[in-house]
């Protein structure tokens, strides 16, 4: 997983970037499941990774574009490297070096079934706010599309 | 060995690092959009991390869920624009113009 995000921050081309990426929505979903929540892995599986794979057939010229030369390094790239691994590893070393507790909670009814019983509006208001935002866009782009006047 | 909690969030630290850098230092819009993906992993494993470490945990998954909704919109409207962007300056690079 750490190896294929540093494939994608560091790749040659878009088209290995898209692969590593696919390896890392793959092997998150993996540890997902490790944490105690499959359907979330699947819908990982399923959605992430098909918007991957859609990104890679509907750019039409992708291979163009990645023929190219599109990562020029200049130095100031290897500083702004040097400050975000120090303070990741700031931050790693930090929250390494606590002892988190970790809290057996007893509910009533532990299920999974929870989930659509108390926290059913919750579902509701995101998918409402998703379908707001996703008409709300397509509206505008519609708009400032001259080939559709 | 088996795996801590620390190793979780070490992993998390890692991906919030390379995604950090990825939207920062690139100009490609795919390369951007990747990053993004790549930070709300690291947020959603984290998340998944401390609630669903030793149980199951109804609140930590439905934060979860509503983490991948977002995350989820984010790279439709980014790919929506990233192919608009693309159609006009047959290009996927920003330019600081």
């Amino acid at each position: 997983m750490v190896i294929s995000a540093f494939y994608i921050s560091f790749g040659k081309n878009i088209i290995s970037s898209t692969l590593n990426m696919l390896i890392l929505l793959l092997s998150a979903s993996g540890i997902y499941v490790m944490l105690n929540s499959e359907l979330f892995a699947l819908i990982n599986i399923l959605l992430f990774s098909g918007i991957i794979v859609v990104l890679l057939i509907f750019f039409p010229n992708i291979g163009d574009i990645s023929s190219g030369d599109e990562m020029p390094m200049p130095k100031s790239h290897y500083l702004s490297i040097l400050v975000i691994g120090i303070l990741s590893s700031l931050l790693t070393s930090l929250v390494s070096s606590t002892r988190w507790p970790v809290i057996d909670i007893n509910y009533e009814f532990n299920t999974f079934m929870l989930i659509f019983i108390k926290y059913l509006p919750v579902i509701i208001l995101m998918a409402v706010l998703g379908s707001v935002m996703i008409s709300s866009l397509s509206v505008l782009l519609n708009r400032n599309n001259p080939t559709n006047k | 060995m088996q795996a801590g909690i620390n190793h979780y969030i070490f992993l998390s630290a890692i991906l919030l690092g390379f995604g950090i850098y990825t939207v920062i230092a690139f100009k490609n819009i795919i390369r951007i959009l990747f990053g993004i993906t790549m930070i709300f992993t690291a947020s959603i494993i984290n998340i998944a991390a401390f609630s669903g470490f030793k149980n199951f945990n109804p609140e930590g998954q439905i934060f979860i869920y509503t983490l991948g909704g977002m995350c989820l919109l984010i790279l439709f409207i980014g790919i929506i624009l990233a192919y608009n962007y693309y159609k006009e300056t047959n290009s996927t690079e920003l330019n600081n113009d």
